[in-house]
């Protein structure tokens, strides 16, 4: 997993650099980082895990891809882990780029809707 | 926790009590539903969990909060019906119990937590939570919010809007929103609309804060104390507005025309959330009906103040009702009116402040359930565990003394007592045995028995022992009862196999000490092959004391009556002296060693002789003993007086009481004065072993 994903990072690299040539130094340092594959949810989407999750959200943020979740693996969730989600979604789509949903688990639908947030996350779309 | 905080202190005190006290909830809830599951037995559970953790969040124990999450989450799927409550999941919840037990004392304490059973618990939580079941029925929905909102429907136009902002620490005391809307969520239907407007980017964004703020909509006509219950956990690091909307019957609001009621939980600690609402929260919280509690917490100190000034009240009657005869005749009728009113006042008074020392004794019965169960289980016996009189009150102290003898005296039936299903079946029992514990009042004392219907005492095994240990002569004639009683005696055991349950030898005689050390007796009655019966007879209190007032030479004491057997004219020819100087009195078919109280405590006596003389023959630790005294007085209750908090502890003497005439007159140990008595008796050649 960590191999492949170098290696795809450092083909998104000598891309990016030059195509966009000189706009942004730190924005093409960044996009030299995006990974292709999409963002996997643990099992346990909660709190206690949650800042290892926003440093690989802030990864998936500027891929050209857009941004793609795949919450199929979600078994619980709680207020941490959609809360950040909601941010990935609304930075994604406000920085122009795409969020979609590869995969929800029931589990992930159903603490969305409890807490209010399916239209937040998206969840609408995605079912 | 850093610097001790005194305040901080005091409420972390609570909640350690109040844990403690969910916990017991827990358990015996966990007994009942073991034998017959329903909603409203997981729902307790739950609530005293939920409490739990919300109090160890909110007072950072992070270890505790953690631990109590996993045993919610599994009870909150037992609750919504998506998992079926088997004996496995019991067994597991009692012993997260035990092990929340022990992290409760350890935070209490200041003390490391078992690290290992915490971990070990809490694999096989996670290993039963990632293990889904099928619900237990599939017509009980699949959430909470799904079979709410399908089987409630608004009674009338009246609901709810409730403003919650969280602070942002919210979620680190693990306490979950989703969990409350759940919650909420079964009151009625409920809509949810979050608030994300301030959110932070992701760059800024510190996940483990709550920076989303909602807005709910509660369809249901509830009293607003069902909803403050809800939140009574967030309500110190979150603000909550709650607001009655298009009410036309105003349940609950307050009697102004206001058509809201309006309350703001919250703390300085949510400070940037607070806003210009605040006066309402007094208002609200003013009018809003105060959470029914039948008791109060009082300090075991203030209590014990009120006593010790009420007895002193008592004895202050007494002197005073010394002087209604030296007043002027006219006045003597009225005098002595007055005095008799004060005497009854006193005495009310004085038994209405006992009363707020006694607790029923369910207190001590409760953990019985669970102690049987474990042991039955270990032992693979089949036990049915009845209690009767659990209303029974007692003095705490006496309550919290006979737990752990009464702990023994059930093993000991558990183990000793009651036979395997096989062997019952064999003796044509059904093979289920049965252990009773019952409480009932008698005569100023409280009696506590422990039945058993198993194999009962076995004589000739008692009397093999006996003579085995050397606790009696070979020649000994003894009743059924003085045979069965010998188990009292120190260092019986008959158990034949020594198990981790009982039988190591010690604790029979261990347990008769202690009932002796409150004052109380302890006796059992057994026929083979139909069981045991131990009664306990106890004092209702440690600060009374029923007792005989007796007269050596110039000096008074009291004897307690519980330990008095009989007292008889001495008659010298029944007196004879052996070996030594030890006397020995003959009683009917028995001999009794006789202690002069003079010779004791160092006095001059009416005489020296015996003749004349009266013989008080008192019993403690099975012994007995004629103690000689010159007169018998009055018998009355008396307040104890510690002698060690007033003067300094005196051996033979249990405290102190002061008469009505202002005297002080030492209260006897008399166990203290047998052992004394013996010990000065075996510092001298011997020849009373043999009686």
């Amino acid at each position: 997993m960590k191999r492949t994903r170098s290696k795809s990072a450092s083909r998104t690299a000598s891309r990016s650099t030059a195509s966009r040539p000189a706009t942004s130094r730190k924005r093409a340092a960044r996009a030299a980082r995006q990974p292709s594959e999409p963002l996997r949810l643990p099992a346990a989407l909660e709190i206690h895990c949650v800042r290892h999750l926003a440093k690989l959200a802030r990864e998936h943020l500027g891929s050209d891809d857009g941004v793609r979740v795949d919450g199929s693996a979600v078994q619980s969730a709680d207020t941490a882990g959609l809360q950040l989600l909601v941010a990935l979604r609304r930075d994604a789509l406000a920085n122009g780029n795409s969020f979609a949903w590869h995969g929800t688990s029931p589990t992930l639908l159903e603490v969305g809707a409890v807490l209010g947030l399916s239209a937040s996350l998206g969840f609408t779309e995605a079912t | 926790m850093g610097m001790p905080d005194p305040e901080m202190e005091e409420i972390h005190k609570i909640f350690f009590e109040e844990s403690f006290e969910g916990l017991d909830v827990m358990e015996s809830s966990l007994l009942l539903l073991g034998a017959q599951p329903d909603r409203e037995t997981i729902n307790n559970i739950f609530r005293a969990a939920h409490s739990i953790k919300g109090g160890a969040a909110t007072f950072d124990f992070i270890d505790l909060a953690h631990f109590t999450h996993g045993i919610e989450t599994l009870l909150d799927q037992m609750r919504n019906g998506e998992r079926v409550v088997t004996a496995e999941a019991v067994q597991l919840l009692l012993q997260t119990v035990d092990c929340l037990r022990g992290m409760v004392t350890a935070a209490q304490a200041n003390t490391p937590v078992d690290q290992v059973t915490v971990e070990a618990l809490n694999a096989d939580l996670g290993r039963m939570l990632s293990n889904p079941q099928p619900p237990a029925a599939a017509a009980q929905g699949t959430s909470a919010l799904a079979s709410s909102a399908t089987s409630t429907t608004p009674t009338s136009a009246a609901h709810w809007g409730i403003d919650f902002r969280p602070a942002p620490g919210l979620l680190k005391t693990r306490n979950e929103p989703a969990r409350l809307f759940a919650e909420l969520a079964r009151l009625g239907p409920l809509t949810v609309e979050a608030d994300c407007s301030a959110l932070p980017s992701l760059a800024t964004l510190d996940p483990e804060n709550c920076h989303l703020a909602w807005r709910l909509v509660l369809g249901a006509d509830v009293e607003k104390a069902r909803i403050d219950e809800i939140f009574d956990w967030v309500s110190e690091s979150a603000t909550i507005v709650c607001r009655r909307v298009g009410a036309t019957d105003v349940v609950n609001a307050p009697a102004s025309a206001a058509p809201t009621a309006q309350t703001k939980l919250a703390t300085p600690g949510a400070a940037p959330m607070q806003s210009a609402e605040a006066p309402d929260l007094k208002l609200a919280d003013a009018s809003a009906p105060g959470k029914e509690s039948g008791s109060i917490r009082v300090s075991t100190e203030k209590v014990d103040a009120l006593v010790n000034l009420v007895g002193e009240l008592v004895i202050t009657q007494s002197i005073l009702s010394r002087f209604s005869t030296g007043v002027e005749p006219d006045q003597v009728e009225g005098l002595r009116d007055a005095l008799a009113q004060l005497a009854r006042n006193t005495r009310q008074l004085q038994e209405s402040v006992m009363q707020v020392r006694m607790l029923p004794i369910s207190f001590c019965f409760n953990r019985f359930g669970r102690l049987v169960h474990e042991l039955s289980r270990r032992l693979g016996k089949q036990v049915e565990l009845k209690l009767s009189g659990e209303g029974t009150e007692l003095d705490k102290t006496v309550l919290e003394k006979i737990g752990d003898p009464l702990v023994h005296l059930v093993r000991n039936a558990l183990d000793h007592g009651l036979e395997t299903p096989e062997a019952r079946l064999a003796a044509g029992k059904s093979p289920t045995g049965m252990l009773e514990l019952r409480a009932y009042h008698e005569g100023g004392n409280i009696i506590i028995e422990v039945r058993d219907d198993g194999a009962g005492l076995n004589r000739a095994r008692i009397l093999a022992k006996a003579g085995e240990r050397g606790l009696l002569a070979a020649d000994a004639a003894l009743s059924d009862e003085q045979v069965h009683n010998l188990i009292f005696a120190a260092g019986f055991s008959t158990a034949e196999q020594v198990s981790d349950v009982s039988g190591r030898g010690v604790g029979m005689d261990v347990v008769r000490r202690n009932i002796n050390g409150l004052g109380g007796m302890v006796n059992i009655t057994s026929s083979e092959g139909q069981g045991s019966t131990i009664r306990i007879r106890l004092p209702l209190t440690l600060a009374i004391l029923d007792g005989q007032l007796v007269r050596v030479g110039a000096e008074v004491y009291v004897i307690s009556l519980v330990s008095i057997v009989e007292t008889i004219q001495v008659r010298r020819d029944r007196l004879s002296a052996v070996a030594g100087r030890t006397e020995l009195f003959r009683l009917r078919d028995e001999y009794l060693p006789v202690v002069r109280l003079y010779e004791q405590f160092g006095i001059e006596p009416d005489r020296r002789g015996t003749d004349g003389g009266l013989l008080v023959v008192v019993e403690a630790d099975g012994t007995r003993v004629g103690v000689l005294v010159d007169d018998l007085l009055a018998q009355q209750q008396v307040v104890i007086k510690s002698l060690e908090a007033n003067f300094r502890q005196v051996a033979g003497l249990a405290g102190a009481t002061i008469l009505g005439d202002g005297t002080v007159a030492p209260i006897i140990d008399v166990p203290g004065l047998i052992r004394s008595f013996a010990a000065s008796q075996a510092a001298r050649p011997p020849g009373m072993e043999a009686a």
